[in-house]
């Protein structure tokens, strides 16, 4: 009882806040989802003004190379000192339209300087591809013109891969000639990273994140923000740049602890709320379980006294009823007045030792000291001594006694027990079966088992009364117990009995009346036992 | 301050040409002294030969007492590696350097670790105090984002950008660039493109643990200055001969045009580089000091000749800008040959500068194979290497009467002997060093000898 107690104490005070943690949490993923949203759209913003920061950087890089390619020549050496005094560019190129080269000059290899010769292996995947030659050409839409407002034709940036990583190509249409510029890549990032903000290491801003610039590996190229972080950390929002940087990104780190201090306000109130409501729950749940051991002590305290006061009353119960059985036997046949009020105090004391003896059982039972005490016995004898007790009563309610004895083996029984239980039966034939005017009861013995039938011809049981009997400190309740007294306990006490003993108390179905059948376990005893 | 007698013998021989070669026309207080001559003006005839010729320019003391005014950025390294002493020296070395500048330098400051701090952007040089407070103020800690240090310190030399300035950058670093672009080819173009722009970008490693790569190849596409300085407490040393040479600058942006005539095929220049197309030569020099010379040496190969013949080799046409006067400044110059059959006259008539430029380079040369076979593993190669062009230096020096070759072939002989696992590391640095300032014609002196002249000083 005590465990089962406290599970569902457990659960009365776990559940509800269970329930309400669940749906808290919810609500602060929620939160936070909306919260985390936020941040990114405010820091994805910031990254957007840090590209177009990049973009504007690119813009004067290229506007400071289209002013060195200007005016296009083909001369050699005019390309030549551009090329060797340009702190921009690495190499210049000139193709005619049908892609050959105009410089550097690539028909007389001999004529090559190493700076050219390194260039062209650079560049040399591009070369091949022809992929700068159809741009600008026409009227090709695809060609991206970030100068259109300009004397120049048409400009734009080519991006390919070499050694390092992404490199740049500038090309300028003239004609039909294509004016190209061989970027050179750390002059560039240098400036790009010129104009990105630096971090000042005297005054550090606490809510300061750190913004990244990667390449194409994702190793970092330029870095501001004084947070703190490792090398391979990963980012709280990564934002790809555009085109021609579109192999670098621009990624945002920040403490996980920047978004929680926003949402960190309202998971508080959370846990505010559910503290409050654990300990109205505990507090509810300690009030009831007081208010329930309370009630189970006083009910302790009533059995133990009753099963005191049934102890004290056991004894001069006993002294009358054999005083009486005794007073009977001296009392004259004639003398029917006194016979008839001496079998009365005889059936009603019995009555009385019956009802103390079940309340024992029952505090027995619930002290868990009920056991048996087997003795070699004979059922049918016990059977016979029952009724031989009920005799006057059973007689003054007109009630014929069928006995069919079939059990008259010296076996190993609680004999006070088995009286107990078929006294029980019996008693319940006379209080609530007399109708009938029969009592059937028989004997039989079964291999070990021993089935013993108490039946009458009474009004017998409602089917939803059927299981019901056996529950403890049920009654009967309608026209049929009027005026009947009982304690609702006789049949739990029995069952219980029987079970002990190693069978069964079962109400069987019959046609008329109530028909119980007991069975119990009662095995031969040998002539050495 | 700067070691002088190292450089003596050039400078005995370069006053001697000064007085000899014809003065360029329309500049009577020139700054700067060009002489062209051949490794000898006697070639032997009958055979093809390869000759060198050397270009040398030197920067002249002029009457003019106030020096061209100074756009410095200094970019400080200060990683988690610089603290302690470390950083504390920088700074100390940051602030004397600062007190060497007049109001109407500019000064700048940059701090990189992980991230990239401009401490103080580009101002002049009038309020000191809160420059130095500034810096004094400087904690170490974190990575090293070499490349966008060099970057931002370049931004704020542009603010300010001027050919009549020394416009230089300081890059002081003590490990490994972590952040951002870190291979010396990278860092070799950057420095090339900022000295097309006449920002020269010298370079201070520190300690053991920087990459010497990296910071020479900076300083060399830049041709700016490099220092290795293993005691931090050198570190003022290095400043105070980079703010020094900063001052005496005379002359900036000389390009070098050398024409060859046909039948004439220049090779290679030695020990740097240059634009080689045809029979035309294009190379620059960022900066030229008073009192400095510096020549570029290149190869060439003479076609056959009957004795007797006389050919020109080159001409040789320089720009430069000159910082005293502010204008444009151009020298003409040419060299020629006479062709013998006897190899004695050859002997006999041999440039001893210009003996001695080339045994400087080759020396360089064969220092820079020998520290490429040990960085290979191939230990035992290596030490043959360094021995072997201890010994072509020592007799080179022995010769040529030439204390620097002596020197050289002194650290070759030590290198031979540095080679195992604990001392390469800081040997490397020693002979990237030589290497460096041989090839860029600086002085140099070792580590031990800076310690003993700041104690002079």
């Amino acid at each position: 009882m005590r465990p089962k107690l406290t599970i569902l104490l457990m659960l009365i005070v776990i559940t509800p806040l269970a329930i309400a943690g669940w749906l808290g949490a919810r609500l602060v993923r929620d939160e936070q989802t909306v919260v985390e949203h936020q941040i990114r759209e405010l820091i994805l913003g910031r990254l957007r003004a840090v590209e177009s920061e990049l973009t504007r950087a690119l813009e004067r890089y290229e506007q400071a190379v289209l002013a060195e390619f200007r005016p296009f020549t083909v001369d050699l050496d005019t390309l030549r000192r551009r090329t060797r005094e340009s702190p921009y560019v690495e190499q210049y190129y000139v193709l005619d339209g049908d892609g050959r080269f105009l410089y550097p000059p690539v028909r007389s290899p001999t004529e090559l300087t190493d700076a050219e010769r390194r260039s062209l292996t650079r560049t040399r995947t591009i070369w091949d591809s022809g992929v700068l030659l159809g741009q600008g050409a026409s009227q090709d839409a695809s060609a991206q013109s970030s100068f259109e407002t300009s004397p120049v034709p048409s400009t734009g940036w080519h991006a390919w891969y070499w050694g390092n990583g992404l490199q740049l190509m500038l090309w300028a249409r003239d004609g039909a000639w294509l004016h190209a510029a061989e970027i050179n890549r750390t002059r560039l990032l240098a400036e790009l990273i010129g104009s990105l903000p630096e971090t000042d290491s005297l005054a550090p801003t606490l809510t300061e994140g750190r913004i990244r610039l990667t390449d194409s590996t994702g190793q970092a190229l330029y870095q501001w923000g004084s947070f703190e972080t490792d090398e391979d950390a990963r980012p709280a929002v990564a934002f790809a740049l555009g085109p021609p940087l579109g192999a670098w990104s621009l990624e945002y780190h920040a403490s996980s602890a920047f978004g929680a201090t926003v949402a960190g306000g309202f998971l508080l109130n959370l846990m505010a709320g559910l503290a409050l409501l654990a300990a109205v729950v505990i507090g509810m749940t300690t009030y009831f379980y007081r208010e329930q051991s309370r009630e189970i002590r006083e009910a302790m305290l009533r059995v133990s006294f009753v099963n005191q006061v049934s102890h004290e009353l056991k004894t001069p119960l006993t002294n009358i009823r054999m005083y009486a059985e005794l007073l009977e036997r001296d009392v004259d046949d004639e003398d029917r007045q006194a016979r008839r009020h001496l079998s009365v105090i005889v059936s009603e004391s019995q009555r009385l030792s019956r009802l103390i003896g079940n309340v024992l059982t029952f505090s027995r039972k619930q002290r868990r000291t009920l056991t048996l005490h087997r003795k070699s016995g004979i059922v049918d004898d016990v059977l016979r001594g029952v009724l031989d007790h009920f005799q006057p009563a059973l007689r003054s309610k007109e009630i014929d006694v069928e006995f069919r004895p079939g059990a008259d083996d010296t076996v190993s029984l609680d004999a006070d027990a088995v009286e107990q239980i078929v006294g029980n039966l019996v008693s319940n034939v006379e209080k609530y079966g007399a109708g009938g005017k029969l009592l059937e009861l028989t004997s039989r013995r079964r291999g070990e088992q021993v089935e013993i039938t108490v039946a009458d011809r009474g009004p017998g049981l409602a089917p939803r009364e059927r299981q019901r009997i056996f529950e403890l400190f049920y009654r009967v309740n309608d026209a049929l117990t009027e005026g009947v007294s009982g304690t609702g306990i006789g049949l739990t006490i029995s069952r219980e009995l029987a079970r002990l003993h190693g069978g069964d108390l079962q109400l069987e179905p019959s046609e008329a009346g109530a028909r119980f059948r007991l069975t119990l376990h009662c095995p031969p005893v040998t002539a050495g036992g | 301050m700067r070691n002088l007698t190292t450089i003596k013998g050039w400078i005995r021989a370069a006053l001697v040409i000064a007085l000899v070669i014809p003065a360029a026309p329309g500049a009577l207080a020139r700054s700067v002294g060009l002489d062209v001559e051949m490794s000898s003006p006697m070639i032997l005839a009958g055979a093809p030969q390869r000759a060198y010729l050397r270009i040398a320019l030197e920067g002249l003391e002029t009457s003019r007492a106030r020096r061209a005014p100074i756009n410095v950025a200094l970019v400080l390294d200060r990683s988690g590696s610089m603290s302690g002493r470390k950083i504390e020296e920088a700074k100390r070395a940051a602030i004397m350097a600062i007190g060497l500048l007049r109001d109407d330098d500019i000064v700048s400051v940059v701090t990189y670790e992980s991230t990239v701090d401009v401490l103080v952007p580009a101002t002049k040089v009038s309020d000191r105090e809160t420059i130095c407070n500034m810096i004094r103020g400087v904690q170490a800690g974190g990575n090293t984002a070499l490349f966008a240090g060099v970057s931002k310190g370049a931004m704020e030399l542009r603010k300010f950008l001027d050919r009549n300035r020394v416009n230089t950058l300081i890059l002081l670093s003590d490990g490994l660039a972590n952040v951002g672009p870190s291979s010396p080819g990278e860092l070799g173009q950057l420095g090339a493109s900022l000295a097309r722009e006449g920002v020269a970008v010298t370079t201070i490693g520190l300690g053991l643990q920087y990459n010497e790569d990296l910071m020479t190849r900076l300083a060399m596409a830049s041709d700016g200055n490099h220092f290795f300085v293993e005691d931090e407490a050198d570190l003022e040393y290095a400043f105070a001969t980079e703010f020094g040479d900063a001052v005496s600058v005379v002359a900036q942006g000389v390009s070098i045009h050398i024409h060859c005539p046909e039948g004439i095929r220049p090779i290679r220049m030695l020990g740097r580089e240059a634009q080689i197309s045809g029979q035309d030569v294009f190379a620059s020099l960022n900066q030229l000091y008073k009192n400095q010379t510096r020549y570029l040496l290149l190869e060439v190969e003479l076609p056959t000749a009957r004795t007797g013949n006389v050919r020109p080799v080159a001409e040789v046409s320089v720009g430069y800008h000159d910082l005293l006067s502010g204008s444009r400044g151009t020298l003409r110059g040419g060299a020629s040959v006479t062709f013998t059959d006897s190899e004695a006259q050859v002997e006999q008539q041999a440039n001893r500068a210009v003996m001695v430029a080339i045994a400087s380079q080759i020396g360089a040369e064969q220092n820079e194979l020998a520290t490429a076979l040990r960085d290979e593993g191939k230990v035992d190669e290596a030490r043959q290497a360094f021995l072997s062009n201890a010994q072509y230096l020592q007799e080179a020096g022995a010769r040529w009467d030439d204390s620097r070759l002596q020197l050289d072939a002194d650290y070759n002989a030590e290198a031979s002997q540095n080679l195992n696992e604990e001392q390469w590391k800081r040997e490397r640095k020693k002979q990237r060093e030589l290497q460096y300032k041989t090839k860029t014609q600086r002085a140099w002196s070792s580590t031990e000898q800076k310690g003993e002249q700041k104690k002079d000083d």
